[in-house]
């Protein structure tokens, strides 16, 4: 995705200058970490006959070209790439977590409480998180699933999870 | 003839309401995005490729291409007012273009742009239209040995090409191939890497994982910096008719940005902003007595690379549908989308599915007629669109995201992956790693595998049938020079330089 420099910003943002060849060496490390683990599953997959045909070939040589350049890149040191940004602190940095955390109540919620009700309350929790008045927020999360039903359940005909207790209560009436 | 009858087939296709519904969609969602600060054209395809998957093949694969080409006429309307290029590709725009808008003739711009995008289209189109069907019979002479080094090329070049540092780049295509080694194999049926989990089993899906690291990781970006998008003050139609002058100096650019951009589209690597940079040298080359005005306002500074980058996205379109190979993120997505349809690309795509490819490039043109037709006269609303408040549409990209993906598969799983890309993409592209080559890894690194594979059974093992056949042995010379070939340049540069006084 493309980075863009946005002019007008109404809000000063707080944010620490790490230097981004620290990240990307940490960042490079793991990965190669991963790809140890990775190329350890490779070596144990068969290599076929003739060689090189089987199901463990290719992943072997991805595993040590990944564990390769993984150590190169974790070794050396990287330049500050153009995309590279600094990371942010203060009250903004901790709505990414806030975010997170929403979307993964989100999954679990879905199979209880369905695609309606949990959407709508995402929707106002994550308006308000981005920084919408609460009139606003409420419209959303009101409107936006019902926009939902309209374009999935009856345009596209795709059957969309109302979920467990949501299935559960309308059985029992 | 035969082509004619090919296309006359198309325009039936094209022109079935659900198609031109599609294609304005398309187009809209990209004139969009271009004009969208942030939000890329290639996080817009990820969104909108699980709602495709509930359409026909070539329906989905119109929306998306709508989303692709509108997305390069969106781009140009904030380079030239805000100085804020939408699209990697209006960077080069903002230069010339902007500086040509503070000398009050922005209308003119805008409309000297939205020609010129439409003249490229159209020129890009019909070379599309000849070329895709001849390089498909030149790849039905294809083997499994050509079709493994033109993956190979296609990721090799893009590791290259692309950032500023090809190591981090060929290890996030790495991670991309490695992740598509994931679940069943599609030669033997063995499973691998899946721990015996089902959902591991069941593999890494291209939409979470696309839609993960360019939609999701972006929405994380914005919510973080909360800039909100700048203001535009609105165009008159009656601002937006160049002069005589303007338009005798901006069209033979147009001109020769279309050939630069239909001709770098169809090589491998990321063409959109090498066309329109090289547009741009072009012009600053020959100007002449106008030479003096770039970087000041210069018509053909952004008469040139507009129409370049429109080109491109149609031209980089033709290796995809001959060859089934895909050299960037945006054609590897579309290419995806037809996997997930159950349609194998690939030379025989042409002959098997006409309808789509006849379909597909049928819509091109009317999707670049509505496109003309929109932009001009609605460029007021465009503009417009930055004032709406971005909660709103966090919130709603946050939700059409796990919506869409959750009813491709209908798994929770596929959630999870969606969220955990998203944190992976927002993380790695925060300490500078380029993601395009992991979503470039994730597509051809299956068809790498199967054709590398096919390639050493045929001959026992041995390595030296990339070399014995005439096309795979060019082929494979084109690898080693996309790998050492920037190097060598870069050498030479250095040597040829000459010694500035300090």
């Amino acid at each position: 995705m493309n980075q863009v420099t946005v002019v007008g910003t109404e809000v000063p943002i707080a944010v620490h200058a790490s230097a981004p060849g620290k990240g990307a060496r940490l960042a490079s490390c793991i990965l190669t970490a991963a790809g140890l683990f990775y190329l350890y599953h490779a070596s144990r997959l068969p290599l076929g006959d003739p060689p090189g045909t089987g199901v463990g070939a290719i992943p072997l040589l991805i595993g040590i070209c990944w564990v390769a350049f993984g150590a190169y890149s974790a070794v050396r040191i990287p330049k500050a790439s153009p995309e590279s940004g600094s990371w942010r602190h203060g009250r903004e940095a901790l709505r990414v977590p806030a975010a997170l955390a929403l979307c993964m109540i989100f999954i679990v919620a879905l199979s209880f409480f369905g695609i309606f009700l949990t959407t709508g309350v995402f929707l106002l929790l994550m308006a308000r998180l981005a920084g919408s008045p609460w009139k606003s927020a409420v419209i959303l999360s009101i409107a936006t699933p019902a926009a939902f039903w309209l374009v999935f359940s009856w345009g596209l005909k795709v059957s969309l999870p109302y979920g467990s207790l949501v299935s559960a209560v309308l059985r029992s009436r | 003839m035969e082509l004619l009858g090919n296309m006359l087939g198309g325009f039936a296709v094209a022109l079935q309401p659900i198609n031109i519904a599609a294609a304005l969609l398309g187009a809209l969602v990209g004139t969009a995005t271009g004009v969208l600060p942030g939000l890329g054209v290639l996080g817009a395809m990820a969104i909108l490729m699980p709602i495709t998957i509930h359409f026909s093949a070539v329906t989905g694969l119109i929306m998306l291409a709508g989303i692709y080409y509108g997305a390069m006429y969106g781009g140009s309307t904030t380079a030239i007012l805000l100085r804020i290029p939408g699209e990697s590709g209006s960077i080069v725009t903002t230069i010339d273009g902007y500086e040509f808008a503070r000398k009050g003739r922005a209308g003119s711009a805008l409309m000297i742009c939205a020609v010129g995008s439409f003249i490229a289209g159209t020129i890009s189109i019909v070379g599309l239209s000849f070329f895709t069907p001849l390089l498909a019979d030149v790849a039905l002479r294809f083997s499994s040995p050509e079709f493994c080094l033109l993956a190979l090329l296609g990721g090799l070049t893009l590791v290259r090409i692309t950032g500023n540092n090809p190591t981090q780049n060929m290890l996030m295509l790495l991670v991309g191939t490695a992740l598509a080694t994931i679940g069943v194999d599609a030669v033997s049926g063995d499973t691998r890497f899946t721990f015996n989990t089902g959902s591991l089993a069941l593999g890494f899906d291209l939409v979470p994982v696309a839609l993960g690291l360019y939609g999701l990781s972006e929405l994380f970006h914005v919510l973080a910096s909360n800039e909100g998008f700048p203001r535009a003050d609105t165009v008159r139609l009656r601002d937006m008719i160049p002069t005589r002058s303007e338009w005798s100096r901006a069209w033979p650019a147009i001109v020769r940005g279309s050939g630069i951009g239909f001709l770098i589209g169809l090589l491998p690597g990321p063409g959109s902003l090498t066309s329109t940079f090289a547009s741009y040298g072009l012009e600053k080359a020959i100007a002449g007595v106008h030479k003096h005005e770039f970087g000041k306002g210069a018509v053909e500074g952004f008469a040139g690379p507009e129409a370049a980058n429109n080109a491109v996205a149609t031209s980089a379109l033709v290796p995809v549908l001959s060859l089934g190979i895909p050299f960037t993120p945006n054609v590897a997505l579309m290419l995806g989308a037809l996997i997930v349809q159950g349609i194998q690309p690939g030379p025989l795509l042409l002959s098997q599915h006409p309808d789509v490819v006849w379909g597909l490039l049928a819509s091109m043109y009317i999707g670049n007629v509505a496109l003309l037709a929109l932009n001009l006269p609605l460029v007021g609303i465009w503009v417009r669109l930055l004032r709406v408040p971005q909660y709103s549409l966090i919130a709603v990209i946050f939700a059409i995201s796990f919506i869409g993906v959750y009813t491709v598969r209908n798994s929770y799983w596929d959630l999870c992956v969606l969220v955990g890309f998203g944190v992976l993409g927002s993380v790695l592209r925060q300490i500078g790693f380029d993601l395009a080559p992991m979503i470039l890894g994730l597509v051809i690194g299956p068809i790498f595998e199967k054709a590398l594979r096919e390639t050493l059974f045929l001959s026992g093992g041995e390595l030296s049938i990339f070399v014995a056949r005439p096309i795979s042995a060019v082929l494979a010379a084109l690898c080693v020079l996309a790998v050492v070939g920037p190097t060598i340049a870069a050498g030479f540069r250095r040597g040829v330089a000459v010694p500035q006084p300090s």
